[in-house]
């Protein structure tokens, strides 16, 4: 008998996951954690009248990779490599959410041109992370060209950031104490030519989809976020800045050289998926300014510093160090023991943050809204579940 | 009326554009590399499993100096470094600092091993495991290890992707030293003149 | 026995037509890849034949060997009697269309009635599937596609009105006939809203993207042939690629003049216009984003159909004032 309680006697039904009384005559399906837009292996529970979403519950842990957990039972250095899996698409954030919460801890100098090096590295990924997410959105709305076009402009920049990274996607490229490699000239000249190229391509973009009448009637009006409720859930990043809030890490709490450089943060006050979506577009303006500041600024100099360690002790102590992801606030808190190992490595991924709001803007809509308005939210799966 | 009319118009316009654009693309040049037929131009930069770098003397014999600390480095724990002493004519006087917190060879903070005492036996690297972090590139004291361009690298058992780096580069010591001889031969006939048929060839 | 029994005309008549359908198929799946491809700036199908020609052929094989699966609760019956019922109307529905010279054709007075009566079998087919499938997903593509095949036949049914009305008769040779050789004799160009109205409401009818709500990928995983395996799938497929080239055709006998042209008319014209017409169809797909459901059928009731309705009466009077002259 023992035995056998322990064999599960049937699946837990999809209803179960839902936190709501579920009405006897609506549909219950389980959207994921294989479906085509929930990118990745997020699911969500939903009970659907009709085609009217009643209750919409996500559940997680398909990609729990305990990183959290990884982080507290190695040095600081053999963790490093982790940050590139949290987010893939912007990895080069979560790299510098750790390095620079390490190096505020332990005290390390990094010099001004690794400063400026990190930015325009991490302002190349935010561009790839934005024309994926564009390409995906138009997948999700049916649009199946956008997506390639994206990706023309995003494997430039891709093979760019190989050039000093070694890596495609998931880098590990920022190190405590400054960069692993130094950009050179040919760096710097083939950067110059994606930014005005790319420039050149989001006029096209724009004609081709943003101004296109079916996008408009699928995004305008669509999943309405108002800024109380964008704040109560703790949204980030375009989601936030698409309900009218001007924040942004890089301002809001300044890191490295951004202070000095010269750029907006695009809001928009309608708080639709239109508004996220424009706030997006707009950004990848913003980005390609940021990256040609800083390579027209970028000092003569060390890319590490000569005296950062090669092995990192973390003093006793507890700090917590802010980026400003594609997605929104990420943020890396520390605490050290004085011992090889930190002591805790908490992560917090605005994707999180972000999905939450999706029962709430989902409610009442239909289940083509929901897909778009979960692409809206630009989700990255394995930073939900870490 | 009107309203709707206008409506309708800009609505159809717009699908006209991105029509044209798709229409426009299809007489384009394509942007896709045909894989197998044509090859990746931007291998240069390449970052594959890692290898071990010759030393100046003897590009056969890797500049390794057996400290471990690409060991204890690795995050994914795939190298392997078996340690044996040197052959005592390679004892040099120089020093190189290594650290270490968890070391495994060896039990202290910082240390200093001197270059040409000991030697790995075997470099053994499990590439299947391998996340291409580059920690023990990066964090080699001796400067003996780097990235691989080496790029075509496929195979249907684990096992082969269990490399034995000494040997690898005792191979490409020996592949560049036949190179460099081919080459000299190839100057030297090309310097004394000598006819370029075939029997005009002179056998080493 | 001579080959002008009826029985044996009529058997190579529908063999003829099967294989056409086939060839066809397999022809415009390798079209539209390729436009897919060119319009995303890939080769698109390259490695299996010349141009990766024998590409839909090495995917039918592949379709062909695969297993069929029922999925376990599901209605046998209605599972796998679907796809039969999506394919059968095809033979039937190609038999008004003007492929050949006049004299050699079946001469329907009423083709186009019969074309657009049998179309409408392939939503019940379509139905069925997503009912049979003991699906969540599928159901809802059926849903789907009821409602929106139900509400599009009549815009295009009375775009189709319009240009009957012109020419004054439903055979389509007779339309044909009424149109001239000249792009401006032509119906499409007389009277364009019915040709857009047509247009739109065949590609809603066919379930292509735009409007391909009842497999909406990204929404219902694939709608209502989400279970379908093998070739349960490859028919339904099969069944839309015939469908296209026949809306296409009656579009293009319609309001493009048919057999008729400028220089040389005959069949080559028809199917000039015909391949025409699809090639837009495919290159829309791979332009746009999938409409919403409710904007679908706004767009059918609340714009089209008025639409149609006011067209088709504006087209009334002028061709009465113009008797009156
Ligand atoms: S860190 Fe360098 S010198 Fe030390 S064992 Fe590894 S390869 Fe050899
Ligand atoms: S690259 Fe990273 S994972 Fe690979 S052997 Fe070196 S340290 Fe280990």
């Amino acid at each position: 008998m023992s035995a056998a309680a322990h064999v599960p006697s049937s699946p837990v039904a999809h209803s179960a996951r839902l936190s709501g009384p579920v009405s006897h005559d609506s549909l219950v399906v389980s959207m994921g954690p294989q479906h085509p837009s929930t990118h990745g292996v997020l699911r969500v529970v939903l009970e659907l009248d009709g085609e009217y979403i009643l209750q919409a519950e996500p559940v997680l842990g398909y990609i729990h990779r305990m990183h959290e957990w990884m982080g507290q039972n190695r040095t600081c250095h053999k963790f490093l490599p982790n940050m590139g899996r949290v987010d893939y698409l912007h990895a080069l954030a979560w790299n510098w959410a750790f390095v620079g919460a390490v190096e505020k801890l332990a005290g390390i100098e990094v010099p001004r041109r690794a400063e400026f090096i990190r930015v325009i590295t991490c302002e190349l990924n935010r561009i790839n992370s934005h024309l994926l997410w564009w390409g995906a959105y138009l997948l999700d709305l049916g649009a199946f060209t956008p997506i390639m076009y994206a990706f023309e402009d995003r494997e430039e920049i891709m093979d760019l950031l190989m050039r000093v990274t070694g890596s495609r996607l998931t880098y590990c490229y920022y190190t405590f104490g400054g960069v692993t490699a130094d950009i050179d000239e040919g760096f710097a000249a083939q950067a110059r030519r994606i930014v005005s190229r790319l420039r050149g391509r989001l006029p096209m973009f724009r004609d081709f989809v943003t101004d296109n009448a079916i996008l408009r009637a699928r995004c305008e009006g669509v999943g309405h976020l108002t800024p109380d409720m964008a704040r109560a859930y703790g949204a980030t990043g375009p989601v936030l800045r698409g309900s009218g809030v001007a924040y942004d890490t890089r301002r809001a709490e300044p890191y490295s050289v951004y202070p000095e450089l010269d750029f907006a943060i695009p809001t928009s006050d309608v708080g639709d998926c239109m508004a996220r979506y424009l706030v997006r577009m707009a950004e990848l303006e913003q980005s390609l300014n940021i990256v040609e500041q800083a390579l027209d600024m970028l000092p003569e100099g060390q890319h590490i510093h000569p005296l950062a360690p090669r092995m990192v002790t973390l003093p006793k102590g507890e700090t917590s160090f802010a980026v400003e992801a594609a997605r929104g606030k990420a943020v890396i808190r520390l605490r050290g023991d004085g011992g090889p190992n930190p002591y805790r490595v908490k992560l917090r991924a605005p994707s999180f943050s972000n999905l939450s709001l999706f029962p709430a803007l989902a409610k009442g809509t239909l289940l083509a809204d929901a897909v778009a308005i979960l692409g809206s939210l630009d989700l990255v799966i394995p930073e939900i579940d870490r | 009326m009107f309203g709707a009319i206008t409506k309708a118009y800009g609505a159809l316009k717009s699908i006209a554009v991105g029509l044209g654009i798709t229409g426009r693309a299809v007489f384009q040049e394509q942007s896709t590399v045909i894989y197998p037929m044509a090859e990746v131009k931007n291998l240069g930069h390449y970052r594959g499993h890692i290898e071990l770098v010759g030393s100046d003397a003897d590009p056969a014999r890797p500049r390794c100096v057996a400290c471990g600390q690409c060991m204890d480095m690795c995050p994914s724990g795939c190298i392997t470094v078996e340690t044996a002493m040197a052959p005592a004519e390679l004892k040099t006087n120089a020093f190189i600092r290594a650290e270490s917190i968890m070391g495994q060879l060896t039990p202290a903070a910082h240390f200093d091993v001197m270059i040409g005492e000991r030697e790995p036996k075997r470099f053994v690297l499990d590439y299947s495991a391998c996340s291409l972090c580059g920690q023990c590139v990066r964090n080699c004291p001796a400067g003996a290890l780097r990235f691989s361009t080496h790029a075509y690298f496929l195979s249907r058992d684990r096992a082969d992707f269990v490399l034995d780096l000494k040997e690898r580069l005792a191979g490409q010591a020996e592949q560049a030293r036949q190179a460099e001889q081919a080459r000299q031969a190839e100057q030297a006939r090309q310097a004394s003149g000598s006819p370029q048929a075939e029997g005009g060839r002179t056998h080493e | 026995m001579s080959l002008d029994t009826p029985l044996l005309s009529l058997l190579l008549g529908l063999a003829a037509i099967l294989a056409f359908a086939g060839a066809n198929g397999i022809v415009l799946v390798w079209v539209e890849r390729k436009v897919a491809g060119r319009c995303q700036r890939r080769p698109g199908p390259l490695h299996v034949g010349p141009y990766g020609l024998l590409q839909p052929l090495a995917d039918a094989l592949k379709l062909i060997s695969k297993q069929l699966i029922t999925p376990r609760r599901s209605d046998r019956l209605l599972y796998w009697g679907a796809p039969l019922l999506s394919f059968m109307p095809v033979p039937i529905c190609f038999l008004p269309l003007p492929f050949l010279p006049e004299m050699a054709t079946v001469r329907l007075n009423l083709g186009l009635i019969l074309i657009l009566s049998f179309i409408g079998l392939n939503s019940i087919s379509l139905c069925l599937a997503g009912l049979g499938s003991n699906n969540k997903w599928s159901l809802l593509g059926a849903a789907r596609a009821i409602a929106q095949t139900v509400s599009f036949e009549i815009p295009l049914l009375l775009a189709a009105l319009t240009a009957v009305f012109m020419a004054g008769s439903m055979d389509l040779h007779e339309v044909m006939a009424a149109q001239g050789p000249w792009p401006w004799q032509w119906f499409g160009f007389m009277n364009p809203l019915a040709l857009l109205l047509f247009l739109i409401s065949a590609v809603a009818e066919t379930n292509r993207a735009p409007f391909d709500l009842p497999e909406a990928e990204s929404e219902l995983t694939a709608g209502f042939h989400t279970e379908y395996s093998g070739m349960g799938f490859g028919i339904f497929f099969l069944a839309e690629y015939a469908y296209i080239l026949i809306i296409c055709g009656v579009a293009a006998a319609l309001f493009l003049g048919g057999q008729q042209g400028p220089v040389a008319p005959g069949p080559w014209w028809f199917l000039a216009k015909m391949y025409a017409l699809v090639l837009l169809v495919i290159q829309l797909r791979w332009t746009l984003p999938r409409v919403r459901f409710d904007q679908l059928l706004n767009l059918c009731w609340r714009w089209m159909t008025p639409a149609a309705l006011l067209n088709i009466l504006a087209t009334m009077l002028v061709m009465l004032a113009l008797k009156g002259a």
